[in-house]
C-alpha cells in the first residue's frame, strides 16, 4: 500500500466514523418534528390529549373527609330547582375560539366538590320534562351542560362523569358534527358516548353557529341578526330550515329528538342583534320545536331554573377556572337570590 | 450448499462493514489504535437495532392514532384524504410484503454467462468495471467478458485494447461509430455465446459473488430476467450521492423486492447490473433496438423497455445476494436530469404496463396500477396541500400534510438505518424533500418535454441504425474460450 493511498484510506476511514456519529445524533433529533407538531398545532395537541387520556383516564380527585365536610356545609338546600352550569372545552388549552376551556383538574375538582355536597346532576331533557310538568327534578339539582360538541370535552369529561356517576348534556353543532376534524366530535364519536347513557345530546343550531357580516358593517351572530338586504320573512325561513336540519340530524344519528336547545354565543336577540323584531321570531321558531332553550346574558344575576321562569330563555352560569368551593358559592349565591 | 450470507440472515452482513469500519485498515496506524472487541460493537448494534425498531413502532402508532384525522376529512377533502390513506396503504403494504422476501440461495447453478458491458466516453472507469467482472468468483471457463466501445471520443477503446492485452478472456468490441447505448447492447447480445447475459453498467462494478448468485434464480424456468441489488459506489462523496445511496437501497430492496415476491413482477430491471436469459431475450430484440416513440427513436429507459418485453411472458426476480456499486450523479443538475430521463421512460413504458399488467398477480397488479396512478396525482395533491391552505390562511391542515409526510420519510430512512450502520440514513429524509418539492412535478414536465430524447447526463444523440459491419473491430483472443463448445 503506498502512502498516497494509506492517507485516502484514512481520511475515508475518518469521514465514514463521523458520518456514523452524525447519524446516531440525527436519530433522536429526528423526533423534534413530532414533538413540535403534538405541542404547538391544535390538532398536535388534540392528538397528545387523546393518547394521554387512553393511557392514563382523568380521574377524580380524592377529597379528604375535611374537605367533604366543608363541601356538605357550603352546600345550598333547594327543591324544585335548577342550577345550569354552562362548559365548552376541557383541556390544556387546544381552544379555537380562545377562552371558554378549563383544565381537567379543575373540572375533576368541581365534580368532586359537587358530589361531595350531595348536588344531584340532571340532564337538559329531565329539566324539560320536569318543567313540562311531568317527573320532578330530585332536590339540589344542577345541570352540568357543554356548548359546540368539542371532542376534548368529551375526552376528558366522559370518564371523570362516569366516576362521579353523574350525567351531562351536550349541545352540538350539527353542521360541524357532520364535517368534523379534530375540534369536533363525529357523529360516530357522539353515538358511542350518547349510548353510555351519561350524555344527553340537544341542539346547537346545524350551521348558524357563527358570526356573519350585516349591512352596517358589524359581525353579529348568525342566528340573531338580518344578512344584508335580507327579509324578516328570509329570516324566519334562514333559522326555521336550520332547527329543523339540526333537529333531524340528532334524530337520524342518536336516535332521539332533541327537546332542548342552546343559542349560539348565548345570543337569543336582546342584544347583538340588527332588527327588534328578531326576537320574537326566533322565540316562536325556537319554541315550534324545543321544550327548554338556554343562554347565558348577565352573569352576576344568574338565578336558580324554575318551571315559573321563560322556559325559552333559561340562563345558565359560564363556569370558570374555579376551585370546587368557588363553585358551590357561586350556585348558594343563585340559591338565595 | 447454502450461501452462508443467506444462513446467517440479512443481519451478519452489513454489521461486518462496521467492524471493518472501525478497526483501522491501515497497518502502520493499527498499533497505535486498538479497535473496540467485536462483543461490543455487535452489543452497541443489536441495543441501537431494537432502538430503531421500536422508534418505528412509535410512528406506526402516531399513524394508528391520527387515523381519525384522516377518516374525518374524507368527507370534507375526499380526493385528498383518499390520496393520503392509499398512500400510507401503498407505503406500509410494500413494507409488509417486502418482509417476505428471501434471496435464491447457492443451488450449485453454474451456466455459461456472457457478461456484456456497453461503454461511451467512460475512459476513467472503464477498467475497474472490466477488471470487477473478469476477477467475478465463478468458473473462468464458464464466463466470457464483451466489452463494446460505442464510438467513444475519448481513451475507452485504447483502454479497452490495453485490457485485452492483459487478459485474454476479455471480448472487446469497436463499433467504428456511435450508434446509441441500445446499439451497442444489442451488438453485445449478437456476439454473446452465454446461456445467461449479464449487463454491467461501464460506470458499475460488479461483486466478486454476484455472479454467482444473479444466476441461480434461472433454475426456475419460469424467470426470464434476474436483477442485482445496487449499491452507490461513491456514497461517500456529498449529500447528493448519499441520499440516493438511501434511494436506491429502498428501491431495490423494498419495491423490487415486493414486486419479486409478487410472481416475479420487478417492472424495471436495472441496467446497472441485470441478467436475462439469452433464449428470452433473443426474439425480442429487432423490436427493442428500433423502439420508436411519438416517431422519435427511444434512446434511454432499455432497461425498462426490455423488461417490461420479457415480463409479458416471464418471471423477473430480484435477487438482493447479487450486489453491484454504480456510480452515481454528484451534482443536482445532473441528478434532476437523469431523474427526468427515468421518468421519462417509465411513463413511455408505464402505456404498455397498463395494457397486460392485469394478467399478472393481482396484488402485483394492484401495487402497479397504484404505482402509475399515483405520480399523476402527486403533483395536484401537494400544491393543494401547500398551496391552497397557504392561500386559504388555514394552517391546521398544513401541519397534519407535513408531519404524515414526515412520517412517511422517517419510515424509510428508519429502514436504512436498521439495516445499514453507516450513519447516512437521514439523507433519505433530503431525497423525499426533494421529491415532493421538484421530482413529483416532473411527470408532467416529462409529458411535455417527451419528445426531446437527449440523454443529458451523455452527450450523445443519434437516430437508430443497422450496425455497419464494416466498420467494427473485433478482438477476440484465439485462447478465447467458445461458451457454446462448453458441454452443458
Amino acid at each position: 500500500m503506498t502512502r498516497g493511498s494509506a492517507d485516502a484510506e484514512s481520511i475515508l476511514q475518518r469521514r465514514r466514523l463521523r458520518q456514523l456519529i452524525i447519524g446516531l445524533v440525527a436519530l433522536p433529533l429526528s423526533v423534534l418534528p413530532f414533538v413540535a407538531y403534538a405541542t404547538g398545532t391544535p390538532e398536535g395537541r388534540l392528538v397528545t390529549e387523546r393518547v394521554t387520556v387512553a393511557l392514563r383516564p382523568p380521574t377524580l380527585p380524592v377529597l379528604s373527609s375535611g374537605q367533604i365536610a366543608a363541601a356538605r356545609a357550603a352546600a345550598p338546600s333547594y327543591k324544585n330547582a335548577v342550577m345550569l352550569l354552562a362548559y365548552h372545552g376541557i383541556g390544556s388549552g387546544s381552544d379555537a375560539e380562545g377562552g371558554f376551556v378549563i383544565s381537567p383538574a379543575r373540572f375533576g375538582e368541581q365534580l368532586a366538590t359537587l358530589k361531595a355536597a350531595g348536588m344531584h346532576a340532571v340532564t337538559a331533557t329531565q329539566v324539560a320534562t320536569a318543567f313540562d310538568g311531568g317527573k320532578p327534578l330530585p332536590p339540589k339539582a344542577v345541570m352540568i351542560s357543554f356548548d359546540d360538541g368539542r371532542t376534548d370535552a368529551l375526552l376528558y369529561a366522559d370518564p371523570m362523569l362516569a366516576e362521579a356517576g353523574m350525567r351531562a348534556t351536550m349541545f352540538v353543532i350539527t353542521g360541524a358534527a357532520s364535517n368534523p376534524g379534530i375540534y369536533y366530535a363525529s357523529w360516530p364519536d357522539l353515538v358511542k358516548y350518547a349510548s353510555s347513557g351519561r350524555w344527553d345530546i340537544e341542539s346547537h343550531t346545524a350551521t348558524l353557529h357563527h358570526e356573519q357580516k350585516v349591512a352596517d358593517g358589524r359581525s353579529l351572530p348568525a342566528l340573531t341578526s338580518l344578512l344584508p338586504g335580507e327579509t324578516l320573512q328570509e329570516y324566519r325561513m334562514r333559522v326555521r330550515t336550520d332547527l329543523a336540519d339540526a333537529s333531524a340530524a340528532i334524530k337520524a344519528h342518536v336516535g332521539t329528538s332533541p327537546v332542548a336547545f342552546a343559542y349560539p354565543f348565548g345570543a337569543y336577540g336582546a342584544e347583538r342583534t340588527n332588527d327588534p323584531a328578531i326576537r320574537g321570531i326566533l322565540r316562536q321558531e325556537v319554541g315550534n320545536l324545543y321544550s327548554v332553550a338556554f343562554h347565558q346574558d348577565d352573569q352576576t344575576t344568574i338565578p336558580l331554573a324554575r318551571a315559573n321562569q321563560d322556559h325559552l330563555g333559561l340562563r345558565r352560569l359560564e363556569i370558570g377556572n374555579w376551585s370546587g368551593m368557588d363553585l358551590l358559592a357561586q350556585i348558594r349565591a343563585s340559591a338565595h337570590r | 450448499m447454502i450461501d452462508p450470507r443467506t444462513a446467517s440472515g440479512d443481519l451478519a452482513s452489513p454489521w461486518k462493514g462496521l467492524t471493518e469500519l472501525l478497526s483501522p485498515t491501515d497497518i502502520a496506524a493499527s498499533s497505535s489504535r486498538r479497535s473496540p472487541p467485536r462483543w461490543l460493537i455487535a452489543l452497541l448494534s443489536i441495543v441501537l437495532k431494537v432502538l430503531i425498531a421500536l422508534y418505528a413502532i412509535a410512528i406506526f402508532g402516531f399513524i394508528w392514532v391520527t387515523k381519525d384525522l384522516t377518516f374525518a376529512s374524507l368527507t370534507r377533502d375526499p380526493l385528498f384524504a383518499a390520496y393520503s390513506i392509499a398512500v400510507v396503504f401503498y407505503v406500509l403494504g410494500r413494507f409488509a410484503i417486502a418482509a417476505f422476501y428471501r434471496p435464491v440461495p447457492d443451488l450449485g447453478h453454474r451456466p455459461t454467462v456472457s457478461i456484456i458491458i456497453p461503454a461511451f466516453n467512460e475512459e476513467e472507469g472503464i477498467i475497474g468495471t472490466i477488471q470487477s467482472c473478469l476477477h467475478v468468483d465463478y468458473p473462468s471457463e464458464l464466463v466470457e467478458v464483451i466489452a463494446i466501445n460505442d464510438g467513444s471520443t475519448d481513451g475507452t477503446w485504447q483502454a479497452m485494447t490495453r485490457a485485452y492485452e492483459d487478459s485474454s478472456r476479455l471480448h472487446a468490441i469497436d463499433l467504428g461509430r456511435n450508434y446509441g447505448k441500445r446499439g451497442a447492447m444489442a451488438e453485445g447480445i449478437r456476439r454473446a455465446t452465454g446461456e445467461i447475459l449479464c449487463f454491467v453498467d461501464s460506470d458499475s462494478y460488479l461483486k466478486p459473488d454476484a455472479l454467482t448468485a444473479i444466476v441461480q434464480p434461472f433454475t426456475d424456468p419460469r424467470v426470464g430476467a434476474v436483477v442485482g441489488h445496487a449499491e452507490v459506489h461513491n456514497r461517500m462523496a456529498n449529500w447528493i450521492t448519499k441520499m440516493q445511496q438511501v434511494r436506491y437501497y429502498s428501491a431495490f430492496r423494498v419495491i423490487k423486492a415486493t414486486e419479486s415476491v409478487l410472481s416475479g413482477t420487478v417492472t424495471c430491471a436495472s441496467g446497472c447490473c441485470a441478467a436475462y436469459r439469452r433464449d428470452v431475450i433473443m426474439p425480442l430484440l429487432p423490436g427493442w433496438e428500433f423502439q420508436t416513440f411519438l416517431g422519435r427513436p427511444a434512446t434511454f429507459g432499455d432497461d425498462r423497455s426490455i423488461t417490461n418485453r420479457i415480463l409479458a411472458n416471464h418471471r423477473v426476480v430480484y435477487q438482493s445476494t447479487s450486489e453491484a456499486e454504480t456510480v452515481a450523479p454528484t451534482t443536482l443538475t445532473v441528478f434532476l436530469r437523469q431523474q427526468l430521463r427515468w421518468k421519462k421512460s417509465w411513463l413511455r413504458e408505464s402505456l404498455y404496463v397498463l395494457r397486460y399488467f392485469w394478467r399478472k398477480n393481482p396484488l402485483a397488479a394492484l401495487f402497479t396500477y397504484a404505482s402509475i396512478a399515483f405520480p399523476f396525482m402527486a403533483p395536484f395533491v401537494v400544491l393543494h396541500a401547500v398551496g391552497g391552505r397557504i392561500v386559504a390562511g388555514s394552517f391546521s391542515g398544513l401541519w397534519f400534510y407535513l408531519i404524515g409526510t414526515y412520517s412517511m420519510a422517517l419510515l424509510y430512512s428508519l429502514f436504512y438505518a436498521f439495516k445499514r450502520p453507516d450513519g447516512m440514513w437521514y439523507h433519505g429524509m433530503t431525497f423525499v424533500a426533494i421529491y415532493m418539492s421538484v421530482l413529483v412535478f416532473q411527470t408532467y414536465w416529462g409529458i411535455f418535454t417527451m419528445r426531446d430524447t437527449r440523454w443529458g447526463t451523455r452527450a450523445s444523440t443519434v437516430e437508430h441504425a443497422h450496425i455497419d459491419q464494416e466498420m467494427v473491430t473485433d478482438l477476440r483472443s484465439t485462447a478465447a474460450l467458445d461458451l457454446l463448445a462448453v458441454p452443458a
